[in-house]
C-alpha cells in the first residue's frame, strides 16, 4: 500500500513538472512587437521575416512601413509623449545623435557585450557600427548600411577612352567630355532642401571639407567648402536642365534611363541600376569608389539604418530577440536577398551573394574607409542640413555666390550652438 | 367613464412632464447642441487655447531637458524679424490673391457656360468632378513629374511650342509660384463652378423673363440680374477657397520643397519645418496663431470689398 501511494504520488510529481512549462506559456503569452520602419529597400526585407520570426519564437512582429518625415514625427511623437507606441524603430545613421543623447532609444552595449560571440560582433564592418552609435554606445544594431559611390555608364565611358575618374580634376574633364548630344555628364539633386544639401555634402566629402571644426563647432564657410561648392554649381552646367528641382527619384531616373552618365549615390540603388524592368542601362553601369581630391583624406561617405528598442517599449527583451535575429549571420543572407544592404564583413566576401550582387566588393572597399560622420550626426543636423539645403540651392539657382551663401550659412548655424 | 380616465392620465402625464419641459425650455437649444459642443470644445477651443499658449514658451520638443522658458511675446516679435517668415507670407498672400482670383473667374465661366442645357453638358458636369476626388498629394506628384524639365509632358510641349523653360517651369524661380498656382487652379476651380452653378441653378426665370421683356441684353441680365443675385453663393465659394488656400501645403511639400530658394515658400509650410521638423513648438505656434489672425484679416476684406461691390450694382 505504501509503495502505491509513493509510486501515485512520484506520478502526480512528475505530471505536475512536466505540464509546469505548459502552464507557464499560457500565464505568459508571447508578447507581439510593433516595428516601425523607413520605407526603404530594406523594409519588403523585415516585412517578409516576420513570420519566418513568428514560426521560430512565437513573437509576433508588426511591420509599419512609414516615410522619412512621417517616421521621424511619429518616433518623436511618441519618445516624447512616453507612449511606447512601438517597441522598435529604424534609425537613420543622421539621427543617431539626437536619439541618443536624449535617452529616446535603449542602449544596447550591456546586451551586446553579454552577447558579443552570439552576435559575431566582429564581423560587422568597424565604421558600420556608426550606425546607431553614439559617444561610446551602441543605441541601435546596424541594419543596413550604404555606401557613397560613383555610378557610371561603363560602355559610354569605354567608347569615349575614359576610365572612371579617381581624382576630382578626372571627374570634371569627365563630365565635361561626356556632355552633349542629348546627354549629360553628370546629374545631381539640386532640389531646395535635404536633397541638395546631401549631395553637395559629397562634393565637400571629395574636396577634402567638412561641416564641423575639430571642436565640433560648425565651420561652413571654409575655403575648401567654398571651393567644394563653387565646383558642385559648375557641375550642374553639365547636368540635365532640370536637375535643380530633382530629389532622388529624379536623379536616379536620370541616370538610369541613360540620359546622364554618373552620379554619385548610395549603393543601395545598384540594384535598380541593374535590374532590366526598371533600367535602360542594367547592362552597362558600374560602380566605383568616390574620386578624391589631391592632399584630401580618403574618405568615402557612410550612410543607412539601424534598428533601436524605444526605451518605453514594454517588450525589451523580445524586441532584442528579434534585433540579434534580423542581424544574425544566419538570417542575414535571407535580409539582403530580400533588399537589405550588408552590414558584415562576411556579407561582401560571401561567394554565394557576390555570385549574385557582384558590387558588393566594391562597397566592402568603401565600408574600410568610410566615414559615417560626413553628415554630422549631431542634434543640431536637421537644422544644418536645412539651411545648407536652402544655401546651396540659391547657388545653383545663380541667386548667391558660393562664398556669400556660405558665410549666410555659417551665420545662421552659429547661434544652434549658443554663439 | 373609461374616457374621463384617460384625460385624467393625459393630464397627470402632462403635469409630471412639466418640470421636465419647463427646465428644457429654461436650458434652450443647449442638451441638444451640448454634443456638438463639448466636441468643438475638446478638439477645436483646447488646442487653440494650447496654441496661444506654447507660443509664450520657448519649448522645444526635442530639448533634452524638455524645459520650457517663459518668453512673453518673444516668439511673434521673432517672426516679424524673420526675413524667411516675413517672405513665405509674402508670397501666401501672392498666392491667395492669383489662386483664388483666377479660380472665381474661371469658376464663373464654367458655370455660366454650363448653366445652359447644351449638349454634352451632363457630361462635362461629371467630368468636373474628377480633379476634386483626387488626393492633392497625388496631384502634386503627377503634376511634378508633367513639370519636369526633362521629360514632363508640360515642358516638352511647352519646348515644342519653342518655349524657352531654362530649368523648367519649377526650377525657375520667377515660374516656380506660378506653376503651383496652377497646380491648385486645376484642381479647385471645378469646386467653384459647381457652386455657382448651383447658385445660378436656383434662380429664378421669373427675373429674366421681365429683365427680357425690359429690354435688358445677355450681358445686362447676368451683370444686374444673375451676379447679385449670386452674391451670397460667391461669398461662400471665396471663403471656403481663401481660407483653404492659405493652407496651402501638398504641392509645396511635393513638388519644389520651398524653392528655388524661397521662391515658393509659404507660411503653412515653414510652420510645419519649424514646428514638424524641428519641434520648435513655442515658435511653430506663435506663426500658426500669426497665420489665423492673417486668414482672418484677409476673410474679413475680402468680406468688406464684395459687400461694397454689392451695395454699388
Amino acid at each position: 500500500m505504501t509503495v502505491w501511494r509513493a509510486t501515485w504520488l512520484i506520478l502526480v510529481v512528475a505530471l505536475v513538472v512536466a505540464l509546469l512549462p505548459l502552464s507557464s506559456s499560457v500565464a505568459q503569452p508571447r508578447p507581439t512587437l510593433n516595428l516601425v520602419s523607413m520605407s526603404d529597400r530594406f523594409s519588403g526585407a523585415l516585412t517578409r521575416m516576420a513570420p519566418e520570426f513568428e514560426r521560430e519564437t512565437g513573437i509576433k512582429v508588426n511591420v509599419t512601413i512609414q516615410s522619412y518625415a512621417e517616421l521621424y514625427s511619429r518616433a518623436i511623437a511618441d519618445f516624447v509623449g512616453r507612449t511606447g507606441g512601438a517597441d522598435l524603430y529604424t534609425v537613420d545613421i543622421v539621427w543617431t545623435g539626437e536619439w541618443g543623447e536624449n535617452g529616446y532609444l535603449l542602449d544596447l552595449t550591456p546586451m551586446i557585450q553579454r552577447d558579443r560571440a552570439a552576435i559575431a560582433y566582429d564581423d560587422v564592418f568597424p565604421s558600420v557600427w556608426k550606425l546607431g552609435g553614439w559617444q561610446g554606445k551602441q543605441y541601435a544594431f546596424p541594419l543596413a548600411a550604404y555606401a557613397g559611390v560613383l555610378a557610371y555608364n561603363k560602355k559610354v565611358l569605354t567608347d569615349a577612352g575614359i576610365k572612371p575618374p579617381r581624382s576630382v580634376p578626372e571627374f570634371a574633364m569627365a563630365i565635361q567630355k561626356l556632355t552633349g548630344d542629348g546627354r549629360y555628364g553628370i546629374v545631381m539633386n539640386g532640389a531646395r532642401g535635404a536633397p541638395c544639401a546631401q549631395d553637395w555634402m559629397y562634393h565637400m566629402l571629395i574636396h577634402g571639407g567638412s561641416i564641423l571644426d575639430k571642436e565640433g563647432m560648425p565651420a561652413l564657410n571654409t575655403p575648401v567648402n567654398v571651393r567644394a561648392l563653387t565646383f558642385f554649381a559648375d557641375m550642374f552646367k553639365y547636368a540635365p536642365p532640370g536637375a535643380t528641382s530633382y530629389a532622388w527619384g529624379d536623379r536616379e531616373l536620370a541616370f538610369r534611363s541613360g540620359v546622364a552618365m554618373m552620379q554619385i549615390a548610395w549603393s543601395t540603388g545598384v540594384r535598380a541600376h541593374r535590374d532590366p524592368s526598371m533600367s535602360k542601362v542594367a547592362t552597362i553601369s558600374d560602380i566605383t569608389t568616390l574620386p578624391q581630391a589631391a592632399g584630401a583624406p580618403t574618405r568615402y561617405p557612410l550612410g543607412g539604418w539601424s534598428i533601436g528598442i524605444n526605451r518605453d517599449s514594454r517588450n525589451k527583451e523580445a524586441a532584442w530577440q528579434f534585433i540579434k535575429w534580423i542581424t544574425s549571420q544566419r538570417m542575414r543572407r535571407e535580409f539582403v536577398r530580400l533588399g537589405g544592404e550588408p552590414i558584415r564583413r562576411s556579407e561582401t566576401s560571401d561567394s554565394t551573394l557576390l555570385a549574385e550582387f557582384p558590387w558588393f566588393a566594391m562597397v566592402g572597399k568603401s565600408f574600410e574607409n568610410a566615414d559615417g560622420d560626413f553628415r554630422p550626426r549631431i542634434r543640431q543636423y536637421p537644422r544644418i542640413q536645412d539651411i545648407l539645403g536652402l544655401e546651396v540651392n540659391l547657388v545653383i539657382t545663380g541667386q548667391k555666390s558660393p562664398k556669400a551663401a556660405l558665410d549666410d550659412a555659417q551665420a545662421k548655424a552659429m547661434p544652434l550652438f549658443g554663439r | 367613464m373609461g374616457e374621463y380616465t384617460g384625460a385624467t392620465a393625459d393630464r397627470s402625464a402632462v403635469a409630471a412632464a412639466r418640470p421636465v419641459e419647463k427646465w428644457l425650455k429654461r436650458l434652450g437649444l443647449l442638451p441638444w447642441a451640448a454634443p456638438a459642443l463639448l466636441f468643438m470644445l475638446c478638439f477645436a477651443f483646447y488646442p487653440l487655447g494650447y496654441s496661444l499658449y506654447i507660443s509664450f514658451f520657448n519649448y522645444s520638443l526635442t530639448d533634452p531637458t524638455q524645459a520650457q522658458k517663459f518668453t512673453g511675446l518673444a516668439n511673434y516679435l521673432k517672426a516679424f524679424a524673420d526675413p524667411a517668415f516675413r517672405i513665405a507670407a509674402l508670397n501666401s498672400v501672392l498666392f491667395v490673391t492669383l489662386a483664388v482670383g483666377i479660380q472665381t473667374v474661371l469658376g464663373l465661366a464654367i458655370a455660366v457656360l454650363l448653366n445652359r442645357d447644351r449638349p454634352g453638358a451632363p457630361l462635362v458636369r461629371t467630368l468636373l468632378l474628377a480633379p476634386l476626388t483626387l488626393t492633392p498629394i497625388v496631384v502634386a506628384l503627377v503634376w511634378r513629374a508633367l513639370y519636369n524639365a526633362d521629360y514632363g509632358v508640360f515642358s516638352y510641349y511647352l519646348k515644342e511650342l519653342g518655349v524657352h523653360i531654362g530649368r523648367g517651369p519649377i526650377g525657375e524661380p520667377s515660374t516656380a509660384l506660378l506653376a503651383l498656382v496652377i497646380v491648385d487652379v486645376w484642381q479647385w476651380t471645378p469646386l467653384v463652378a459647381l457652386m455657382l452653378l448651383a447658385g445660378l441653378r436656383s434662380q429664378s426665370a421669373d427675373l429674366f423673363e421681365a429683365a427680357q421683356i425690359d429690354g435688358a441684353s445677355g450681358w445686362q441680365q447676368f451683370w444686374c440680374v444673375a451676379l447679385p443675385l449670386l452674391r451670397p453663393i460667391l461669398i461662400v465659394a471665396l471663403l471656403i477657397r481663401t481660407m483653404d488656400v492659405f493652407k496651402l501645403f501638398d504641392s509645396v511639400f511635393v513638388v519644389t520643397g520651398g524653392g528655388p530658394g524661397y521662391a515658393t515658400e509659404v507660411m503653412n509650410h515653414y510652420i510645419f519645418k519649424t514646428g514638424l521638423t524641428f519641434f520648435d513648438m513655442g515658435y511653430a505656434a506663435a506663426m500658426s496663431n500669426l497665420l489665423l489672425v492673417l486668414i482672418g484679416l484677409f476673410t474679413a476684406a475680402y468680406f468688406r470689398a464684395i459687400g461694397q461691390l454689392g451695395v454699388t450694382q
